[in-house]
């Protein structure tokens, strides 16, 4: 009953849910995304050992946003989340390049995983306001989106988490494209 | 290195224990010291603690590039890196001279400062020996750098008021911010020098709008800063049309060191920082800076106090609660500070209260310093209630939060005294609180009328239960220490039902000095001269009786319902106390008994 009520509400008024999952390399910056979006405000953060969960709502859809801790040995934790994803937020710090072939395997493994096949992609190219960040193209390149993401729906956004610049964009991005999940 | 046999990632660990156990300096956090590092730096090979790590983090991988010991796999190269450096090998580079992270007595900024001190020193290498000219002058803009070269004690104060201004801050501590920019002193680095110029230039800029006032701010500055030589400072300043910043400079090269300079903490209740203070105050800042002004000359473990925070704020950023715009006089608003000050302070013109601020400190100090030590001592509830009442409202809260550290104290000192003298003091203190409390009494008005009533009733009991009570007040307080503290409980039953079995009196005597207080309407005419609105005087007496209670049941949603006696007096007992504890010495200028009790509760 409480579902279908919501259901036809959502119909009504266009409000969505939508489950996100925050991956990357460590010290990419997913806990200050994740803050960010909730606080609006920079943060300073400490290494996310573990999960952290928010709700932000933005244009009608609401977000459920996990970012789990990055750390080498933690990522085959990862996994355990995939499960119900509507979108993976895979958050790049463009600044570190030699670290994106790390990322692009991390990425390939996330993505490529049975339970992610229909999540959307959104890849945050984070820190741009470091000097010598790897733009949007070059990082797609560099992780072989092409390649890896065929079957998703994928994008690129530049952001910088401290500032807040293009992480409301991203999620934009991904409130649209969400697909309602069938119930 | 994502592909490593497991026993390569074990021996890596392992040679990694090893290097924090065996290497002297690796035992530690490379720039804050903490113990047992769980994090490293690779790149720059040194050990960190978490909270290092994250702001490493922060600076981005083309400074550090960080890693958890147990979190992350190592490889080779990576160990031996951290094998090669090492933490004390990477100080010696990066913090020769060993310069320490100032301290930060704000708790929020404990952050900012370590990321500052982490950030000079490896961002802009502030403290590496051949860089230091430059990164000084960056650091000055960008951050509170050069701070960090004082030893330990001087800069944490200066630092700690730089980005939150919001808190207390005082003038003089504020002022040592922002005096970063003056770049143009020898980076040789000599902290001393810096450290006044900081915040000569920091009160200069703020005391702008007078000249007058601000010359002699200036002095003040300059003889707080450690140049005692009065004429000399005044010549200089004078020509160097008035530029606090170059004048210092002179006077440094003059010979006067500004070692004089208190550290903060011993510094802080010292009374040349309050002239200071206040006359840099008046340049810069209308009313409601005085009342901060007198902060400064707090305790600075005041400071940490959760209570004073939100009033600080709030009294800077008065919209910020929508419950209570309505303030009628500058001193009503901020319940802590007023109560003292506000009664001398409005009296007086600005000018004469300024001086009035350097002598009214060492007053509401007391009381702080109570509510910071009875906790400990013994009162458990001291430290909950703040953070509690902080999320319902934070003009409310105050009211509550000093209640428990209060009340112990307060209760003690009835017992002490002679019953009459109890009263007396009580009533005086009760008086003057009000003034405070009253935009909210006329708010309120229909609860006035339920206040007169119950404090018509009570008076007879307290009267008649008091001698025998007072009696067993001592013991059973003593019994319940802890449990009359409780705000809820006791109260319940008691004020409705004024049995005379035993339970009854207990609760009763813990209800009744709200009550008692209640009495003297004309005394607190006396007590109160200027703060209180006009209204206070026209009203019923029972108005400001009333006050207390509509002050402290707003918050808590009682206000709509009308409340059981029970509740009322509760509520008006907490709120009692902790306005009486609070304006304990302005009523002692009336009642010596007043500074009986003090001592009193200094025994303890």
């Amino acid at each position: 009953m409480g579902a279908k009520v919501s259901k036809m509400l959502e119909k009504i008024f266009g409000n969505k849910e939508m489950r996100l999952l925050m991956l990357g390399l460590d010290a990419a910056g997913k806990t200050t995304i994740l803050y960010n979006l909730k606080l609006e405000q920079d943060v300073t953060t400490i290494p996310t050992v573990g999960f952290n969960v928010e709700t932000v709502t933005y244009k009608n859809t609401k977000f459920n946003v996990w970012d789990v801790g990055g750390q080498d040995k933690i990522r085959p934790l990862w996994r355990h989340y995939f499960s119900g994803t509507q979108g993976l937020v895979f958050v790049v710090d463009s600044n570190d390049r030699d670290r994106m072939e790390e990322a692009q395997i991390e990425l390939k493994r996330i993505i490529q995983d049975r339970e992610m096949k229909d999540a959307l992609l959104l890849v945050f190219a984070n820190k741009q306001d470091v000097p010598g960040a790897m733009r949007p193209d070059e990082l797609s390149r560099k992780l072989k989106l092409d390649e890896i993401a065929k079957n998703h729906l994928w994008k690129v956004e530049p952001s910088c988490a401290t500032t807040g610049e293009g992480i409301f964009e991203g999620l934009e991005w991904l409130g649209k494209n969400v697909k309602l999940p069938p119930k | 290195m994502a592909s490593m046999n497991k026993r390569q990632q074990a021996r890596n660990e392992r040679a990694l224990q090893d290097l924090i156990k065996t290497v002297p300096g690796n035992d530690k956090c490379a720039d804050c010291g903490a113990r047992n590092p769980g994090w490293a730096s690779w790149s720059l090979g040194i050990f960190l603690c978490m909270r290092c790590a994250a702001l490493h983090r922060k600076m981005g991988t083309h400074i550090s590039k960080v890693k958890s010991l147990s979190m992350d796999s190592w490889s080779t190269d990576q160990v031996e890196r951290l094998k090669q450096t090492g933490n004390a090998a990477s100080n010696k580079i990066y913090n020769p001279r060993n310069v320490k992270p100032s301290i930060p007595v704000d708790v929020d900024e404990v952050d900012g400062v370590m990321e500052r001190f982490v950030r000079q020193k490896y961002e802009q290498k502030a403290y590496s020996n051949h860089t230091q000219p430059h990164p000084r002058h960056n650091t000055g803009s960008t951050s509170t750098s050069s701070a960090e070269d004082n030893p330990p004690p001087l800069p944490p104060k200066p630092l700690r008021r730089f980005h939150f201004g919001l808190r207390s801050t005082s003038a003089a501590p504020a002022s040592r911010h922002h005096n970063f920019s003056p770049p143009e002193s020898p980076a040789s680095g000599s902290f001393n020098e810096q450290l006044p110029q900081r915040r000569s230039s920091k009160l200069f800029g703020l005391g702008n709008n007078s000249s007058n006032e601000e010359f002699d701010g200036k002095l003040a500055t300059l003889r707080e800063m450690g140049f005692p030589d009065e004429k000399r400072n005044s010549t200089i300043l004078k020509g160097l049309n008035g530029n606090v910043d170059r004048t210092v400079e002179a006077l440094i090269r003059l010979g006067e060191g500004a070692d004089s300079r208190v550290p903060s903490r011993s510094q802080t209740p010292a009374p040349p920082p309050k002239n200071d203070v206040g006359s840099g105050i008046t340049v810069e800042r209308t009313r409601p800076a005085t009342s901060n002004a007198a902060k400064p000359s707090y305790n600075p473990f005041d400071n940490l106090d959760a209570p004073q925070n939100p009033q600080q704020t709030q009294t800077q950023v008065p919209s910020g609660n929508p419950q209570y715009p309505p303030r009628e006089s500058s001193n009503s608003y901020n319940p802590f500070f007023q109560n003292p000050q506000p009664a001398q302070a409005v009296q007086q013109p600005l000018d004469q209260s300024m001086q009035n601020l350097s002598l009214q400190p060492p007053p509401p100090q007391q009381p702080f310093r109570s509510q910071m030590f009875s906790p400990t001592s013994t009162n458990p509830f001291g430290a909950p209630p703040p953070s509690t009442n902080y999320s319902r409202n934070p003009w409310q809260p105050q009211s509550f939060d000093t209640i428990p550290e209060f009340s112990q104290p307060q209760q003690q000192q009835q017992m002490q005294q002679p019953p009459q003298a109890q009263f007396q003091q009580q009533q005086q203190d009760q008086f003057q609180q009000f003034p405070q409390h009253q935009y909210q009494q006329q708010q309120q008005f229909p609860f006035q009328q339920q206040q007169s009533v119950h404090a018509q009733t009570f008076p007879l009991q307290q009267q008649q239960f008091n001698p025998p009570i007072r009696h067993d007040k001592s013991s059973i307080l003593a019994l319940y220490n802890m449990p009359h503290l409780a705000p809820a409980r006791p109260s319940d039953s008691a004020p409705v039902t004024p049995t005379a079995d035993f339970p009854g009196q207990q609760l009763q005597s813990q209800n009744q000095p709200p009550q008692q207080q209640q009495y003297q309407p004309p005394q607190r005419s006396v007590t109160m001269p200027v703060s209180s609105n006009g209204s206070s005087g026209s009203l019923n007496p029972f108005a400001s009786l009333a006050s207390p209670l509509a002050h402290t049941n707003m918050p808590n949603g009682l206000a709509g319902a009308p409340m059981g006696l029970g509740v009322v007096a509760e509520v008006q007992r907490e709120a009692k106390q902790a306005n009486r504890d609070s304006t304990d010495f302005a009523s002692g200028r009336h009642s010596p008994d007043a500074f009986a009790g003090l001592s009193a509760r200094f025994v303890r």
